[in-house]
């Protein structure tokens, strides 16, 4: 389904939903992106500027100064170095920009993490290392997930998934 | 292995100090402690903790001061997590006592999203104490 994470990056907030585009795409599919679709068409109004994402982009260049030596956070935290800072930056920027931005924030293995909190149970937290690995995990209420994937020029499906569950679900 | 966690009791509290102002988030006008304070030390798959049970509010801020002044960082808080919800979670304590009260959570799976996945557990719903 890569096919839909490409439709689904859209810096103009324009509809994704291309019907040619469907074409030799499960039905599954087919469903899970007029449903993303239309998540993303009820919070159109209250969707984040590319402003918020510059100053989240910002806030990345702090993290990596902070955490840019090892014992960052007293504990023997790994430092953050820039090639890492550098895949954290293109995952950023491969958000679409309907999802609000997420907390930034620096791991004890020097790994970039992107955190989604709606509340105690709904919560999805992605982390990028410096060969665009991506580790994630999620409370979705009483479901759980986690996983790994990497990124290369599209966010993975299962990404934009679990986006959409702790987005839209939590809600 | 031995189980260690046998030396603790499920109510007991273990203190996580928070040397990082970015561990600690606001949600709906309340602190809230972030996962990436309970994730493992990467390399030895364990988390620092100290046993308070106990001990007066001075004191445990006392260790956790020390604790920052040996690492040469600031200390802005600590998140008091019950050895109950440590055994939920899969995890074992592991009282080594050096220095004086500390443990460190092990039995941490090898997978990172793992790790991640509990320490999103962990964290959530508690309630962590600034120092002032």
């Amino acid at each position: 389904m890569s096919g839909m994470s490409g439709a689904m990056i859209r810096p103009d907030n324009k509809s994704f939903v291309d019907s040619s585009l469907d074409r030799g795409m499960s039905q599954d599919a087919v469903m899970l992106r007029k449903r993303l679709q239309k998540f993303f068409d009820d919070i159109s109004e209250t969707s984040v500027t590319l402003g918020i994402l510059r100053r989240k982009a910002k806030s990345l260049m702090e993290i990596s100064k902070e955490c840019s030596l090892n014992n960052w956070d007293g504990y023997g935290a790994l430092a953050v170095n820039q090639a890492t800072v550098f895949q954290a930056h293109r995952f950023l920027r491969a958000l679409p920009t309907v999802v609000p931005a997420p907390d930034i924030m620096a791991e004890p293995s020097g790994e970039v993490a992107f955190e989604w909190y709606l509340g105690p149970r709904w919560v999805l937290a992605i982390s990028i290392d410096n060969r665009g690995e991506l580790t994630y995990a999620g409370l979705f209420g009483s479901n759980e997930v986690h996983g790994t994937e990497y990124f290369e020029d599209e966010l993975p499906e299962a990404i934009e998934t679990n986006l959409y569950r702790v987005l839209s679900e939590g809600r | 292995m031995t189980n260690t966690s046998s030396h603790v009791n499920p109510s007991d509290p273990l203190s996580r100090y928070l040397m990082s102002s970015k561990w600690l988030g606001f949600q709906d006008g309340r602190v809230r402690v972030k996962y990436h304070a309970f994730m493992p030390h990467p390399m030895l798959i364990e988390l620092s903790v100290f046993m308070t049970k106990g001990l007066p509010e001075k004191k445990i801020w006392k260790i956790g001061k020390r604790v920052a002044r040996r690492s040469e960082r600031t200390l802005y808080g600590r998140a008091d997590v019950s050895v109950s919800k440590v055994l939920n979670a899969g995890l074992r304590i592991d009282p080594d006592r050096w220095p004086s009260r500390h443990a460190n959570i092990v039995g941490w799976p090898q997978k990172k999203s793992e790790q991640k996945l509990i320490a999103i557990k962990l964290s959530t719903s508690l309630n962590p104490k600034l120092l002032t």
